[in-house]
């Protein structure tokens, strides 16, 4: 059909896939049970004559096998390679790219995390820092309004200021570089009198501060006092007042910027804080937040605020070297750096990463594993579908589908070759009454025509009853019956058989029985009409009481009296007639008998020839001379031209089948005459028997010489007899090796002509023998 | 109908027309006249006025159904009773003759002795 996918084209290119090694396909031979092909095929080729099973065939069946496993893996890859090698690769992509992502997510989420802890570090580190300069301002404050305070007030303020900063390990004034004040006193009166410009190396950070009129920070160093690591803060003290004897060092650029912007000109001395590193690092948290439970490590770098390019001071220099996150930490001059990276160093993914992607890589197995099923499946359900659709195409009836709708869903090429008039309408989708109605008017349907729309309403009441069996004449000649069911779903299946052959087969059967009916009540016609005539008269001249003579005598035809001669004379004149009528019944009644007889024998292939060469004239004289009468009473003409033709023929059967031609001629013709004649040619005699009779139509010809059948057996006909005359001439003349025809021209007459041996010898007579 | 049917008789056959006629009229005591077709029957059946027909079915020209369809066309033998005789006796023939309107059938041959007897039987159902 034309349904995509289905019918007859379907069926032939699933049969080249099935040869190329369909899954399924190409390992069931016919001998495993396989389903065979229609027209040899691939499974036709795999199967192996049983008379090549010897060595060499099995070699060949091994080979075969191996083929078979190849040709099978190639089929297998092709069928889902296609579309599971790219879903394999995009599943991988996808696999990795969701991988990349979340890593990636995670490494972002982890130096968030450090970036934002560093923030407070570097906070806590520059709030504590500037807190330590601002209380070297108070303290400065305090000297710029007493620049030669008492000891005592100078030891009063540092101990306000170190009472809470634990990490101040000193705090010591120097005017003109010299140290003169330190608190708390213990432990560091060792510097007192410590003249910086003695000292080298603090002079440099102390002139620094001085030159740039700003604090500086230094360290860390070693303290001189303890050995400890210390920061120095160092706050240069400027005063209002000229000082010629400040050794001429005024504030240079540093004293333009800042906070130092409004002190004064002259230089007073430095202001030194000492702060111990570790206590430095404990009180601003540094040390607690680089701890390994802190998850973070940190490290400083910049010593006296030399910044990026400084060494590392704090914390492992490995940190620096990792990737960090670095941050500035601004000193009032300089900076330091402080570094972070999460303890242990960065992560490449996160911590699950390895749980994630096995459940990734899982997920997209399944997905393979799912497609294939998915893919496997349908390819089963396509192959179903295919060998359905090639089941129904090979079905040699025509088969149709129509849904609930009574739309067509499928039919088979058979049933677009019966309808071949309305063969473009029938389509997937198109209802049953348009294809009908179409058909109607196209002339599809040959018992529609006159009669179109009672047609239509006949059919689709069939259709929609869809429990029926009707039978269908199409334009074309051809018969078919029609089944149709409906299915549990209220779908229609529909099975077209043509049974064309069968209602010819039935109707010369029915034409058989007809004739055979016919004969048998014509035969029962032709015996028992001679015998209510044989019985009737023969029951008169049993009984003397119904003889219309005798009952003369009496009503019982009896007397006591002599019988008087005439009446005698007369009784015997009406036996004498009634037996001659009963003895002509008799005669018919025997030559019936004698046919019925003969062409039993004939049907049994009994009735055998005893040939003889004799002269044709012989016969159709004898013949002649017994219908003389018959003729001369209808006024007819009877004559023969025969000449000296001999015919090598039985005679009984030769003049038997002169007498029926000859009685027929003459039972047929009311005027004329009936001429036979004869002519010897190719070792053949043709005889003819011409008769000016009521003639035979042209149609009725070939059947007279059919067994049974009369030209006419109607209840008027004009003749009778039983239809075995004409049959049995024909065998007759068959077996001499001859042929009977007839010509004939109604209203003119008919012309019966035959061919029998010529002598003895002849090649026809031999064949016929 | 307790007299006896004046009986028109129709068959081609003369031997079996003097046998019907003497079963009739000599054995029967009927009054019988016949015909030797069914077109001499259509021009005599008026003033032969008779009770009952009597119809051979094979005869040239006009058979027995296409004679009694044709005296049905008749107004007086619209009802007459008609009964056949035939030579046919299949059951089906029997049949056939039954439904195109005889009364009853009589097969040939039949027994010129009790003809007379059957008819009248079949006269005095009707």
């Amino acid at each position: 059909m034309r349904v995509p996918g289905t019918g007859n084209v379907t069926a032939e290119r699933s049969a080249g896939e099935l040869g190329t090694g369909e899954p399924g396909a190409e390992t069931r031979s016919p001998e495993a049970g396989g389903v065979r092909t229609r027209g040899g095929g691939p499974s036709g080729r795999a199967k192996a004559p049983a008379s090549s099973r010897s060595s060499s065939g099995s070699a060949a069946k091994v080979s075969a096998k191996s083929w078979s496993r190849k040709f099978g893996l190639w089929a297998a890859l092709r069928a889902y390679g296609l579309v599971l090698v790219p879903l394999a690769l995009v599943s991988g992509f996808l696999v990795w790219h969701l991988d990349a992502l979340r890593n990636a997510g995670y490494v972002a989420d982890e130096r968030a995390e450090v970036a934002s802890r560093m923030d407070a570090e570097r906070a806590r580190i520059e709030g504590r820092l500037t807190g330590l300069s601002l209380m070297l301002r108070g303290l400065e404050a305090a000297i710029e309004a007493d620049p030669a305070m008492p000891q005592q007030r100078f030891a009063s303020i540092a101990r306000f200021l170190i009472r809470d900063n634990p990490e101040i390990v000193n705090i010591a004034a120097a005017p003109d570089l010299v140290v003169r004040y330190v608190y708390p006193p213990a432990g560091n009166a060792g510097v007192l009198g410590l003249d910086y410009r003695n000292t080298p190396d603090q002079f440099a950070a102390v002139d620094a501060a001085r030159r740039l009129g700003r604090t500086i920070i230094a360290g860390p160093v070693k303290l001189v006092q303890n050995g400890e690591s210390a920061f120095i803060v160092r706050l240069p003290v400027f005063l209002n007042a000229p000082d010629a004897d400040s050794g001429g060092v005024k504030g240079g650029a540093g004293r333009s910027g800042g906070g130092d912007a409004t002190r004064g000109t002259r230089f007073w001395g430095i202001l030194s804080l000492v702060i111990d590193a570790q206590d430095f690092y404990r009180r601003t948290g540094l040390a607690a937040a680089s701890s390994p439970e802190s998850g973070i490590e940190y490290a400083l770098r910049g010593p006296d605020g030399s910044g990026t390019g400084g060494a590392v001071f704090w914390g492992p220099p490995e940190v620096f070297a990792d990737h960090p996150l670095v941050q500035k930490i601004g000193l009032p001059h300089g900076s330091w750096e402080l570094a972070a990276i999460p303890r242990g160093g960065w992560a490449t993914h996160a911590p699950d990463a390895m749980q994630v992607r096995a459940a990734l890589i899982a997920l997209a197995l399944g997905a393979l594993i799912a497609a294939a099923v998915i893919q496997h499946l349908w390819r089963r359900h396509r192959s179903a579908r295919e060998h359905l659709a090639r089941a129904i195409g090979a079905i040699d009836d025509g088969f149709a589908l129509y849904d609930a709708e009574d739309r067509l869903v499928m039919c088979n090429q058979k049933y677009h070759e019966f309808y071949s008039i309305s063969n473009d309408l029938i389509r997937p989708g198109v209802t049953f009454e348009e294809m009908i109605r179409e058909g109607v008017r196209r002339g599809q349907y040959a018992d529609a025509v006159g009669q179109e729309e009672a047609w239509i309403a006949r059919r689709m009441i069939a259709h929609r009853h869809a429990d029926s069996r009707i039978e269908q004449k199409l334009a074309d000649g051809r018969w078919l019956r029609i089944s149709e069911r409906r299915t549990d779903d209220g779908w229609t299946v529909g099975f077209r058989v043509d049974i064309t052959e069968l209602k010819r087969a039935k109707d010369v059967a029915e034409e058989a029985n007809r004739v055979k009916a016919d004969f048998l009540s014509v035969l029962s016609h032709e015996l028992r009409t001679p015998l209510t005539v044989i019985l009737g008269f023969a029951r008169f001249l049993s009984d003397r009481r119904i003889s219309p003579v005798l009952r003369r005598l009496g009503p019982d035809g009896q007397t006591d009296a002599p019988i008087p001669p005439q009446m005698l004379e007369d009784y015997i004149a009406e036996v004498t007639q009634r037996a001659a009528k009963i003895e002509t019944s008799g005669n018919h009644l025997l030559l019936l008998i004698n046919d019925l007889l003969d062409f039993s024998k004939i049907e049994a292939g009994k009735m055998e020839m005893e040939r003889e060469s004799l002269p044709l004239a012989l016969i159709v004289d004898d013949v002649i001379e017994q219908f003389r009468s018959q003729a001369e009473s209808k006024g007819l003409a009877l004559a023969s031209l025969v000449g000296g033709d001999e015919v090598y023929a039985d005679p009984v059967r030769l003049r038997q089948v002169l007498i029926n031609l000859v009685g027929n001629a003459i039972k047929f013709t009311d005027a004329g005459g009936i001429t036979l004649s004869a002519k010897t040619r190719d070792g053949m005699v043709t005889i003819s028997v011409v008769d000016t009779g009521c003639g035979i139509p042209a149609e009725m010809t070939e059947r007279v010489f059919r067994e049974f059948q009369q030209a006419d057996s109607s209840s008027t006909r004009r003749a009778g007899g039983t239809g075995l005359g004409l049959a049995i001439v024909r065998r007759i003349v068959e077996l001499h090796g001859g042929k009977v025809t007839l010509c004939s021209v109604p209203g003119e007459g008919s012309t019966f002509t035959f061919t029998i041996p010529a002598k003895a010898g002849s090649t026809a007579a031999r064949s016929a023998a | 109908m307790g007299d006896l049917p004046k009986i028109l008789h129709v068959e081609d056959d003369p031997d079996i027309r003097e046998i019907a006629l003497m079963a009739l009229e000599i054995v029967g005591g009927l009054e019988v006249a016949q015909c030797a077709s069914g077109a001499e029957a259509l021009e005599r059946a008026a003033t032969e006025a008779p009770d009952l027909l009597l119809l051979d079915v094979m005869m040239p020209g006009m058979s027995g159904d296409e004679t009694l369809a044709a005296l049905r066309r008749l107004d007086q033998f619209a009802e007459t009773p008609a009964i056949f005789m035939t030579a046919k006796a299949q059951q089906s023939e029997v049949e056939r003759l039954r439904q195109i309107g005889a009364r009853d059938v009589i097969t040939k041959p039949f027994d010129p002795m009790t003809l007379a007897d059957e008819i009248l039987a079949i006269w005095r159902r009707c």
